[in-house]
């Protein structure tokens, strides 16, 4: 099973149109969404620092309690989001290698993005 | 989970002086580790990201996605550490779910800082 085709019957799924603001950097991270259609920017205080498309993960603060989003996303085209809560995302890592490898992958890129997103900061302050 | 307990019998040890490069940002990522003792320093272009402590992991990121390593990794005092062999680190992800949980936390976990770090 691929990774999209877990959530074929997802049951919690939204859609927003282009330029809706999903969440908003600073604000209480509740749930992460897998990106099933559509495309998704992420900017950190106004600045672009990745684009989600097709099978792309946003708001994976969410796994943590109490954390807040990291970034504002927002929608580029019309997206279709499967809504995702920590149980649930714990008890798809613990069954399906496919989803972690996949969301390890996109935590990996997310993470390099935002190492070089900090140090070319630094290197501007310094 | 804790990794000091997963790795304390293993005999794949090696062990580095203070000041020790472990490895560079750019190189192609063969083993992944865990500090069993001592302390490392990840840095980036020669910015300090990060220290990990014991039962920490590192060098994972480029395993996970198959790219060259995403940061410089050095002792920041002696350290031994356990090599993880890249085949196990990939057997352990997709066979043991706690393990692949706790990647995907510790991967979570320094997004979280990184970030903090971006917004001071």
């Amino acid at each position: 099973m691929t990774f999209l085709e877990l959530f074929r019957d997802w049951e919690d799924v939204v859609e927003h149109g282009a330029g809706t603001v999903i969440f908003q950097e600073g604000a209480p991270a509740d749930v992460m969404c897998v990106v099933l259609d559509g495309e998704v920017q992420l900017t950190r205080q106004d600045e672009p620092l990745d684009r989600e498309g097709r099978g792309g993960i946003i708001g994976e603060m969410a796994m943590i309690e109490s954390a807040t989003f990291n970034d504002t996303a927002k929608a580029v085209s019309k997206v279709r989001l499967a809504r995702i809560d920590r149980d649930q995302f714990r008890r798809l890592i613990a069954e399906n290698t496919e989803f972690s490898l996949h969301v390890m992958a996109v935590l990996a890129n997310r993470l390099r993005a935002v190492d070089n997103y900090v140090t070319t900061q630094f290197g501007r302050t310094t | 989970m804790d990794l000091l307990e997963v790795f304390e019998d293993t005999t794949d040890l090696v062990a580095f002086p203070a000041g020790a490069v472990i490895f560079t940002e750019g190189e192609e990522g063969n083993h992944v580790y865990v500090v069993m003792q001592g302390e490392l320093s990840i840095s980036l272009k020669g910015k300090p990201l990060a220290t990990v402590r014991p039962g920490e992991l590192v060098g994972e990121m480029a395993l996970i996605n198959s790219e060259t390593r995403s940061a410089s990794v050095t002792a920041k005092t002696d350290c031994q550490l356990a090599l993880i062999d890249p085949a196990v680190f990939q057997s352990m992800l997709r066979h043991v779910p706690e393990f692949a949980l706790h990647v995907v936390n510790v991967l979570v976990e320094r997004l979280r800082i990184a970030s903090e770090r971006a917004r001071d």
